[in-house]
């Protein structure tokens, strides 16, 4: 019998009308048929194992991967991001087309149901993106980036399946934004007592493949498969999903076959995950930036010359190679996604006696000292690679004193008060936008601590924001990139590359998103 | 009795204070929580609103004076990552810890009594010298890298148990689950309270009463079980009574490494991200439920030495 995975299944059904949803302005189609021929029944039980269990499930309050990753299986998010291309892809919203600059009209697949039995519809997408944007639920406050992102104004319902989002300015970034979040049903969520937001924290019910179970919290939590879901059915009966904290006890379990998806596994365990046989390593470069940010508001340290200086003096293929197990690979640019990465896009090259030289002609004395924040175990080795990079620094003449930090201490204290010393590390998670990552060094994020101010990237950033067309947006971003590698607020370091142990028995693929998710996969038999 | 144990319970109240006054003040040391409940989408503004209507911009003994005035109701507040009452997390949890803290204990008890009484009847033996290097090389044993070996040997290489979590309601399975954990958590016990159990056997059997009952004609299983070991095990009581407390909260490190689902790895988890109402609530229960223990071991002083008499 003739399988169709679900990226054949948008490919049949979508055809070319998905191709031409990847020019962000144009309309796109996707799934018309509210369900696809399910090869085989769903069978069998997969076990995932995460670091930390979901604290929450309530799509407004959660804000961690593991989170996503169980609502992103109870839940359909309204649209999907491809994992090659990493562009929105058709979903449960099945196209798309600008009104005008102001206005995006979203149709919704027809005959989806939540697990409730009431209809996703276009009432139940308004209910969901006004409660997605608004600043309290229930009394409780949350942070409705959503509103900003997108410039919301309102959700008008135009007919049972269509909707439209009207902007107060352009909104390029849209399209990405509703790939991270849940249509819900207003039967279920409507209610904000205190009760009810309690239960729901708990006991989710979304649209999506699969229908929750049960959740004892910190030990596991339990979904099975949605018969009558509306898309490509999916494979595996169960899902289960556990905490593990300690690496060593995920991969033990992986290779006893007590585990089939294993996350984080650190470079040098990766022949430990494999030795065995029951298990191999998926490896992907994702999109989580880890960089050293600079203070452009210290002495020194505002000129341009010694903040390239800093970037020239890494070494990073000694570091991949003596830390990393080769598995690393330099940033070439923050920007992530193929298709809006600048042309000619390319990473600092190693060049000591560069650094000196631009050290000197900025004047900077033999011996200056730099203080250099770390967290310790927060990212893949983030300690070891700051020790390293403070030594590259001191082989250009700088003195450096390398703190280390708890991450409670250190994001909790040090970030939040925007006040951290002359060097620090930190990695960011990647929205998969350009927009959205070149935001990371414009001075109105809220992470940004560089006090960096280019005028030329501030005007060039708040044009990107206000236009749509294409062709325009990639020559912005190609310039702004420019800006951000010859005047560098940040010393950029390497994307971390994100490492899962899987079964042998699963067929499945990890994602540079750090999502887990199975819609695709499946058993072998 | 009754009174002491009144008066006893009372000073209880200034302990928790001072415990949870401490807990507030070094929170609140660390920066507030706030930053590391949104994500990186939110604005400074965002933040700070965020950080106003929870209550955060307060001095901390102010947040601290209104946790008071709540939790003497019983409330210890929500979390602020899971949405749910503090205290039915906590209550969710803690069987898990006591279950494990239990057997843990037990094995202490089991394993170090006749280990060290044999040691201090046979001092010197084989047996003695053998049994003394395995209490050295308990003690000296982190309890990480021991629950990682046993792990790696009885989990993965044996494959005779299973590996991490707390299994699925049978009995059977929860003893499978338990047994390695507890082995970790308690050889620590084992080998203190085995050296403990020698040497205060090894003075009691010196003294005289021990000599009169062996001149009685005893035999020395009596004399040993039934005279020295009752006077040997006051010491004992004492810190396997503080033991208990300590294993509830030394509970952190093997619940993280089994992943198993107590309050300890609930706390460790909550500091990291800031959820003080979790923290603070924790750290009270588990300063309650220490505090308790102190004071049963106290009253078990009473049966165990009738020299004692309580006012």
């Amino acid at each position: 019998m003739k399988r169709f995975s679900r990226r054949q299944f948008l490919g049949l059904v979508g055809g070319s009308a998905v191709a031409s949803a990847l020019a962000a302005c144009a309309p796109a189609q996707a799934p018309s048929a509210p369900s696809a021929p399910a090869p085989t029944g769903p069978r069998g039980e997969v076990t995932i194992l995460q670091g930390v269990d979901a604290n929450t499930l309530d799509p407004d309050f959660r804000n961690s991967v593991p989170e996503f990753n169980v609502n992103a299986h109870i839940f359909d998010m309204f649209l999907w991001r491809d994992p090659k291309t990493l562009e929105p892809k058709p979903w449960i919203v099945r196209e798309w087309r600008n009104v005008d600059d102001l206005t995006w009209e979203f149709k919704l697949v027809e005959g989806a149901k939540f697990h409730d039995g009431t209809p996703v519809d276009a009432e139940a997408a308004k209910f969901s993106l006004e409660r997605h944007t608004k600043g309290q639920v229930g009394g409780k406050p949350i942070v409705p980036a959503l509103r900003r992102l997108i410039n919301f104004d309102r959700v008008e319902v135009v007919d049972r399946y269509t909707f439209r989002v009207k902007t107060t300015a352009p909104a390029a970034t849209i399209l990405d934004q509703l790939t991270n979040h849940e249509i819900m049903p207003p039967s279920v969520y409507a209610d904000e007592s205190a009760d009810n937001l309690a239960k729901v924290a708990v006991k989710p019910v979304g649209s999506g493949p699969y229908k929750f179970v049960e959740w004892v919290k910190d030990q596991r939590l339990i979904m099975e498969a949605n018969p009558d879901y509306w898309g490509p059915k999916p494979q595996i009966q169960r899902l289960i999903w556990k905490p593990v904290a300690e690496l060593s006890t995920r991969i033990l379990a992986l290779q006893r076959g007590e585990a089939d998806i294993i996350v984080n596994v650190a470079p040098d365990q990766m022949a430990n995950v494999e030795r065995g046989g029951n298990a191999r390593i998926c490896r992907v470069k994702g999109g989580r930036n880890i960089f050293v940010g600079i203070r452009c508001d210290r002495p020194y340290l505002s000129d341009k010359r010694v903040r390239q200086a800093l970037n020239y003096a890494v070494n990073f293929d000694a570091i991949n190679r003596a830390i990393l197990n080769g598995v690393g690979e330099r940033t070439r640019t923050i920007i992530t996604r193929p298709s809006e990465q600048p042309p000619n896009a390319k990473p600092y090259p190693y060049d000591p006696d560069k650094a000196r030289q631009l050290l000197k002609e900025a004047g900077v004395p033999e011996g200056f000292k730099v203080v250099m924040d770390s967290p310790n175990g927060r990212y893949i080795k983030d300690k070891e690679i700051a020790q390293a990079i403070a030594q590259d620094l001191q082989r250009i003449g700088l003195q450096v004193e390398l703190k280390v930090l708890d991450w409670a201490l250190y994001a909790g204290d040090m970030l939040a008060k925007r006040q951290p010393d002359d060097l620090f590390f930190l990695g960011l998670g990647s929205p998969f936008n350009a927009q959205s990552e070149l935001n990371y060094i414009h001075p109105d994020f809220s992470l940004n601590s560089t006090y960096w101010v280019n005028e030329e990237f501030i005007r060039l950033y708040d044009e990107l924001s206000r236009t749509l067309d294409r062709a325009k947006r990639q020559q912005l971003i190609n310039r702004l990139w420019e800006v951000a590698y010859d005047d560098p607020p940040w010393i950029y370091v390497w994307h971390q590359v994100d490492i899962y142990g899987v079964s042998n028995r699963l067929e499945w693929e990890c994602r540079p998103d750090e999502r887990i998710l199975l819609h695709e996969a499946r058993l072998r038999s | 009795m009754g009174v002491y144990i009144v008066r006893r319970l009372l000073q209880t109240v200034p302990v928790i204070l001072g415990v949870t006054a401490l807990v507030y003040f070094i929170l609140f040391q660390t920066g507030d929580p706030t930053f590391l409940m949104v994500s990186t989408d939110a604005s400074r503004e965002e933040v700070e609103r965020i950080r106003r209507e929870l209550g955060f911009d307060q001095p901390w003994y102010i947040q601290y004076i209104q946790f008071l005035g709540r939790a003497v109701r019983g409330d210890f507040g929500v979390s602020l990552r899971q949405g749910q009452p503090v205290l039915n997390i906590i209550l969710e949890r803690y069987p898990a810890t006591l279950e494990l803290t239990f057997a843990a204990m037990f094995i202490a008890i089991v394993l170090a009594l006749p280990l060290g009484v044999i040691s201090a009847t046979r001092r010197n033996s084989a047996f003695d010298n053998l049994a003394m290097a395995f209490a050295l090389v308990g003690q000296s044993t982190p309890v990480f890298f021991l629950g990682i070996i046993l792990l790696f040997v009885f989990g993965g290489l044996l494959g005779w148990f299973p590996i991490g979590g707390r299994g699925r309601g049978d009995l059977g399975d929860e003893l499978r689950h338990l047994i390695l954990p507890a082995i970790t958590l308690g050889t620590f016990s084992v080998a203190r309270n085995a050296r403990l159990v020698r040497s205060t056997l090894l003075e009691v059997l010196g003294q005289d009463y021990v000599r009169t009952a062996r001149a009685k004609g005893l035999a020395e299983r009596v004399v040993i079980w039934q005279h020295a070991l009752k006077n040997a095990l006051i010491p004992v009581v004492t810190v396997v009574g503080l033991e208990f407390g300590t294993l509830l909260g030394g509970a952190v490190i093997t619940e993280t490494v089994f992943a198993w689902p107590g309050v300890g790895s609930l706390v460790i988890r909550a500091i990291g991200q800031k959820d003080f109402p979790v923290v603070v609530g924790t750290v009270t229960v588990l300063s309650l439920s220490f505090v308790l223990i102190n004071l049963i071991v106290d009253l078990l002083y009473g049966y165990l030495d009738p020299r004692v008499r309580y006012r």
